[in-house]
């Protein structure tokens, strides 16, 4: 039953070495925010100066998404959520998209009023015709990106729990 | 303590105490998916999970979780 085994490996080692790694992730998650948000004031903003690291933070939160639907985690995930908060993780996730679209429909909109305007009264004006468009364009799609992704990625994370779960 | 084939002792403790998968894992703070996989031996819980779930079900280590 205790049979010596090369590979085995002791598991407080490897929980502590999963704590670090999990430590590291955030740590590397901060180190490139802090990048982000220090280009955009010396460079100026645009996605070419910081496209490593939105792409490191891309993904790597695409892949923990993935991984987590692919090992059935997910369904885990959610029940925890959905049982210790009044709002679905569903709801929550198309709340996010919302959000978003309209962070970046008022950026788009003061971009634009600050900008190419040349008087107050044409600053507001660009200020409502961008928001407005943009909120038109990129609230419903990040609120279906994610709503949609949410719900695949559900989908197969149940459908691993099932077969795992399967005698 | 090795957990790798299905664990029936445990099935049938949870069952005699009348309580479902998820019963059993809200009353020791897990998923109903942790309490299905240890049944089927797919996942080796902690000692602490198990002394959790020996507590609920009134049963010893031994007597859920002891191969012989």
């Amino acid at each position: 039953m205790y049979k010596k085994n090369k590979k085995q490996v002791d598991e407080r080692v490897k929980n502590l070495q999963n704590k670090i790694y999990k430590e590291m992730y955030v740590l590397i998650m901060i180190v490139c925010s802090i990048s982000i948000v220090i280009k955009f004031f010396k460079m100026g903003i645009s996605l070419d100066n910081v496209l490593t690291e939105w792409l490191i933070i891309f993904v790597s939160s695409v892949y923990y998404y993935v991984r987590t639907a692919y090992l059935g985690i997910l369904t885990d995930e959610v029940e925890v959520h959905d049982s210790n908060s009044k709002i679905k993780l569903q709801t929550k996730n198309i709340l996010y998209g919302v959000a978003t679209g309209l962070v970046l429909a008022i950026f788009f909109g003061l971009n634009s009023a600050f900008n190419y305007a040349d008087s107050t009264q044409q600053a507001y004006k660009y200020f409502f015709m961008v928001f407005l468009v943009s909120l038109v364009i990129y609230v419903p799609f990040f609120a279906g990106f994610l709503g949609l992704s949410y719900m695949a990625a559900k989908k197969k994370s149940d459908q691993v729990v099932q077969k795992n779960l399967e005698d | 303590m090795v957990i790798s084939m299905k664990n029936i002792r445990l099935k049938m403790a949870r069952i005699e105490h009348d309580l479902s998968q998820e019963d059993l894992a809200q009353k020791v703070g897990v998923t109903r998916q942790t309490i299905g996989l240890i049944e089927v031996g797919k996942y080796n819980p902690t000692l602490n999970l198990c002394i959790a779930i020996c507590k609920t079900l009134n049963k010893t280590l031994d007597e859920l979780f002891w191969e012989e």
